[in-house]
């Protein structure tokens, strides 16, 4: 899908700004407040097609904490650009000082949302308050306070991505994606691969594995605070969990010799993974902590079942099985049920569908499948209704959804390389997230939580 | 047996050398080795100062042909047999050479790597053949243990690839098992696309990489 070009009216609006600044500057009595209203607001209702102006203003209260409030105004301008929800308007720093909101001005300046962020208590300490501003009705909807890490501490950036996240919420009634991790495997030499994870905004990449063996299938726990992953370090293909906090993993006892696409239930109490039965591979769930009561949830060889992934009520489950001759993408119950295709398939005709993962949302299911010979990212309804194909610029694969239910992460060589790339379903904006390497198989992590992220 | 001077010693080593290479008895040592003698007796010497000679030849040959078996250079391992064969006729070594070759071309047999179709895990008719060869082998060497080791072309997703590099290992392993082998003298592991044979992207080199590798656990149980 092609990215739309640059809204034509960004180079209008910047001049205006100027002009704008220039003739109503701090002259310009501030129009009063609309009334409190019920109905419903433009800047709300979310439109395809129709992308609400925003612009950012970042403050601070002294010299000295000018350098954090400068870091803040980068990384939340930067994050809700990429949310690709909104049209980030250019500001002169010259709009950005000054008290009280000039809703006339900044109207005229094509904004529907304000967002002013000013830093105050400490360089160590720095705290951030988030204003939106409601522009259209001329009132400010809602402001929030956060406490930051000083800005050289590994969480600081993270607790940034919150307040992104929480403008998002805000301005849409729906989940941010900037406070995640995504982890990946990287092949750092030919045959061999380690775990990485990177912030949704390509900063703060991090090692997690050091085996130099053969690493596959990385996925977050529910608050991000674990990753569970498939290694060969000690011969056979087994199941680690990885505390990311301490740095510390832990086999997985399952007493099987394969194990194979491992993925956390929505609570986080029970996991999935293909393993072995007989010559193929199929289905199981457990029970987490201690582990415990293994059992079959697919069944239907000889061809394999793998790649499962739990609706977000954790009742279904989504995964890749070969029953026709050939991988497709099928949907079941977990407690009962048979299972049906939801990738296209058609009979005599070849088809390779694969990794499919549910949308937090729980109304798409993404997956990569053959189009004329060559992997692209295809997304469904979980009944098989309503089929799109998303990419068609090199071979894009392993897609995976961000907690916000409309970003995917996948690999992709259109760069010449496999590397990451974050695609928006909705607007078909996408940009590259690593670099240089040969990445694959990402996996997004939820909202990451404080208690996990300042650690 | 306790003797001075050089010749006895070397004589004496020889002779040792020579026994424990499972050759004949050692010859009775010259009374007076450091004596001129006659025409006939010199000749004697210098027979058995060769024979010595190429005994210790063949004996190093043998062991570098047993090292290049025991490293899993097959061919070089059959080199240097054969070599010992053509050129050292008589020695022990050369009559070792025989049951080395047979211990290179069973290794061979074992290790003959069975190919697969795109996205199958069927033994093809090519395959069972050569199946069937390993099976006579590892019947012949019964404490031989297996790791059958499946392996996919690069096209495909990973995940898969490493499901159907597993199909494949247990389908070669159940194959195995038909033939009446015991199922406890092999394991299984998948390096789904991970590990390529050829690393090309044609399909000549995808036909390649689909297959399934055997790696003998305890080569002891062949070379003792």
């Amino acid at each position: 899908m092609r990215a739309p070009d640059a809204s034509p009216g960004t180079g209008l609006r910047c001049a205006l700004l100027v002009l704008g600044a220039l003739a109503l500057g701090a002259v310009g009595p501030s129009p009063a407040p609309a009334q409190e209203d019920e109905g419903v607001r433009v800047g709300i209702e979310y439109q395809t097609g129709y992308v609400p102006g925003m612009a950012v203003t970042g403050t601070s209260g002294r010299p000295a904490l000018e350098d954090v409030a400068a870091r803040v105004d980068s990384i939340l301008r930067r994050d809700l650009e990429y949310s690709d929800r909104f049209d980030m308007l250019a500001v002169p720093d010259s709009l950005g000082s000054g008290v009280g909101v000039n809703y006339g001005l900044w109207n005229e300046l094509g904004a529907v949302w304000l967002v002013s962020a000013s830093v105050t208590g400490t360089p160590q300490s720095p705290r951030v308050r988030v204003s939106l501003h409601d522009i259209t009705y001329s009132r400010l909807e809602e402001v929030q306070s956060f406490e930051l890490p000083s800005p050289g501490a590994r969480g600081f950036r993270m607790a940034v991505h919150r307040a992104s996240d929480a403008v998002v919420r805000w301005a849409t009634g729906e989940p941010g994606m900037a406070a995640t991790r995504i982890a990946f495997r990287r092949e750092t030499e030919q045959g061999v691969s380690e775990l990485y994870t990177i912030g949704s905004d390509g900063r703060n990449l991090r090692r997690i594995t050091s085996d130099s063996s053969i690493v596959y299938s990385p996925a977050f726990s529910p608050d991000g605070s674990e990753l569970m992953y498939v290694s060969y370090r000690n011969g056979r293909p087994a199941v680690y969990i990885e505390d990311l906090a301490s740095g510390e993993s832990q086999l997985l006892e399952t007493g099987q010799d394969f194990n194979i696409t491992p993925t956390y239930a929505p609570g986080g109490d029970r996991i999935m993974l293909g393993q072995s039965v007989g010559d193929h591979t199929e289905i199981f769930e457990y029970e987490l902590g201690p582990l415990c009561c293994r059992r079959q949830i697919t069944s239907g060889g000889p061809g394999d079942a793998l790649n499962p992934a739990y609706s977000p009520d954790g009742e279904r489950i989504a995964f890749t099985a070969n029953r026709v001759g050939q991988p497709q993408v099928y949907v079941k119950d977990v407690a009962s049920g048979s299972a049906d295709i939801v990738s296209r398939y058609v009979y005599g005709e070849e088809g390779y569908a694969t990794s499919p993962d549910w949308s937090p949302t729980g109304d798409r299911i993404v997956y990569h499948a053959r189009v004329n010979g060559v992997f692209q990212i295809h997304t469904v309804a979980p009944d098989g209704s309503n089929r799109r194909v998303l990419t068609s610029r090199g071979e894009n694969e392993d897609p995976a959804w961000a907690p916000d239910g409309r970003h995917v992460v996948f690999a992709s060589d259109r760069g010449g390389y496999r590397a990451l790339w974050i695609l928006d379903t909705v607007s078909g904006r996408s940009r590259r997230l690593t670099v240089n390497h040969v990445d694959q198989m990402p996996e997004w992590s939820g909202s990451i939580v404080p208690s996990v992220s300042g650690r | 047996m306790r003797r001075a001077g050089v010749w006895g010693g070397l004589i004496l080593l020889g002779a040792l050398g020579a026994a424990a290479c499972g050759g004949n008895p050692p010859p009775e040592p010259e009374p007076e080795p450091q004596t001129t003698t006659a025409p006939d007796t010199a000749d004697e010497n210098q027979a058995r100062r060769d024979s010595i000679r190429r005994e210790r030849e063949a004996s190093e040959l043998c062991s570098r042909a047993e090292a290049a078996l025991e490293a899993g250079n097959y061919q070089r391992a059959r080199r240097l047999f054969q070599r010992a064969q053509s050129e050292y006729g008589g020695t022990a070594c050369a009559r070792r050479a025989e049951s080395g070759i047979a211990k290179v071309a069973a290794v061979e047999t074992i290790k003959e790597r069975v190919h697969f179709e795109f996205d199958r895990s069927r033994i093809t008719d090519e395959a069972a053949e050569t199946l069937q060869a390993k099976a006579e082998v590892l019947r012949e060497y019964p404490k031989v243990r297996i790791t059958v080791e499946g392996h996919a072309d690069e096209r495909g997703s990973l995940e898969y690839n490493q499901a159907l590099g597993m199909r494949r290992a247990q389908a070669t392993l159940s194959y195995l098992v038909d033939l009446g082998l015991a199922k406890n003298r092999f394991s299984t592991v998948s390096y789904g696309e991970e590990r390529p044979l050829v690393d090309a992207s044609n399909e000549r080199a995808w036909a390649q990489n689909r297959r399934a590798e055997f790696v003998i656990e305890n080569m002891s149980a062949i070379n003792p």
